[in-house]
Order: C-alpha cells, then structure tokens, then sequence
C-alpha cells in the first residue's frame, strides 16, 4: 500500500548512508572555506534523513545532536590546517577556550528550558545584516 | 569584556542558536580580526564552546551514530581543502564571499519553519 505524504519510515539498510557522503562533502567545504556554515547545511541534511513526525521533540534533538557532533571533525580538521598556515596562533585561540567551554556547557544545560525559535529568528536577522556589512 | 562575551556566544553555540557564525561576525565586524585568522579562531572557539554539549549528547545517545560518522569523515577531509582554499584567497575578497554567504544563510535560516 502507497504511503501517504505525511507518512514517513526511517530508511534502513546500509544504502541510505551513501546518501550522506556528498552533503558532508559540500558541509565540510564550507566549513573550512569559511570558518563556519557547516552546520547548516548538516542540519539539513538529517532533517531530511532521520524522518518521523515533524513536530517530535524527540527527534529534533536527535538532529541537532547529530549535527553538533558531526560538524566537530569537520572544525577539527579545518582548524588543523589554519593552524598549519599560520592563520591563528596560540595566543589568539588559548584566551578564548574557557570562556566558549562554560558558555557551550551552560547553553547545552538549557536547552530544554529555553523556547529559541524567537532568538534564532533574530539571530538570522542579525547574520543577515553583518552579511551586508561584510560584504561592503 | 571578552571573555564574557565569548561566554555568551558560547551559550549560544549550546543552545544551538547562531552557533559559530555569530563569533566570527563578533570577531570581524567589531572586534577588526583579519578574515582568515576569525575564521581560525572561530573553529577553536567552536570546537571548545561544543565540546560539554557534545559529551551530553554522547552520554544520552541522542545522535544517529551512523549518520554521524559518515558525515563527519567525508566532512572532515572536504574541510581540509576548504581551509587550504580559503589560505589562497586574498582576505579582502574572502571577506566579501564570506559575507554573500551570511547574507544567504541568514535567508534561509530566517524562512526555515
């Protein structure tokens, strides 16, 4: 029987996985093209990929959480060849890892607690205008 | 101030808002960092600021192990060649891509439901 629109099962089976090497090719290229924006294109990707019903918390999570860990080799491996070229030195990066660790740890700590869909919108507003100016 | 401020936008990396693009656009726009050491800069900030949540993750087994591991390894070798790339583009220009970028991103973040 025909599956409805809003009827969708988890892919299985090893073939589904293939799907994912070309996105996290074009994701992991912009991550180090640009220093940022891999996850992006991630959380795209598995929004499509780990179906279910739309408005699942459950499943939400899951998507961010994948998309959080799989954007970090792609940030590893760009920031070993910045390293590499000399584009960053350890006094620049050293001042700044304990301050980003306790503020990822608290944001991690509320996620559950906090509605972001208001602050991502304004958020997206603010990149859009830094985008202009940067483009000046 | 600083290290406030990167506390802050850490949190946002946390709660999944903005995640790094605001740092680098922070480190750029107000604070004048060349393009290419922001954007250095903002993958340490990145990788640290993840690294609590990822852990969590990790503990509540919330991501798809599969999915992850294929994206980030074709992800990780593509981001290689992306920052080589990006080493043999003239800062200022890099800068201007970078902000059509941002310009498009913010756009789709912004229509996305």
């Amino acid at each position: 029987m025909k599956k409805s629109r809003g009827e969708k099962t988890e892919r299985k089976g090893r073939g589904r996985l293939y799907h994912l090497i070309a996105p996290g090719l074009l994701a992991g290229g912009i991550n180090g093209l640009f220093g940022c924006g891999g996850g992006i294109i991630t959380m795209l990707v598995l929004s499509r990929y780990l179906s279910g019903d739309r408005g699942d918390k459950e499943r939400t999570r899951r998507i961010f959480a994948s998309t959080v860990l799989s954007v970090i080799p792609m940030s590893l491996g760009s920031a070993i060849v910045y390293g590499t070229l000399g584009a960053v030195e350890s006094e620049d990066v050293l001042p700044l890892i304990l301050p980003a660790l306790l503020g990822g740890m608290a944001g991690a700590l509320l996620l559950s607690r906090i509605n972001t869909g208001l602050l991502k919108k304004i958020f997206s507003a603010l990149v859009i205008w830094s985008g202009i100016r940067l483009m000046m | 101030m600083d290290f406030l401020l990167t506390v802050l936008f850490g949190g946002f990396v946390g709660l999944g808002v903005g995640s790094g693009g605001l740092y680098l656009i922070y480190l750029t726009l107000i604070n004048g960092t060349a393009q290419l050491t922001a954007q250095g800069m903002n993958l340490y900030f990145f990788l640290a600021a993840s690294a609590g949540g990822a852990i969590m993750h990790l503990w509540h087994r919330r991501a798809d192990l599969g999915a992850v591991a294929v994206l980030g390894v074709a992800g990780a070798v593509s981001a290689a060649g992306g920052a080589l790339l990006a080493g043999c583009i003239d800062g200022e220009l890099l800068r201007h891509i970078f902000g059509v970028f941002m310009v498009i991103s913010g756009i789709f973040a912004l229509l996305r439901k």
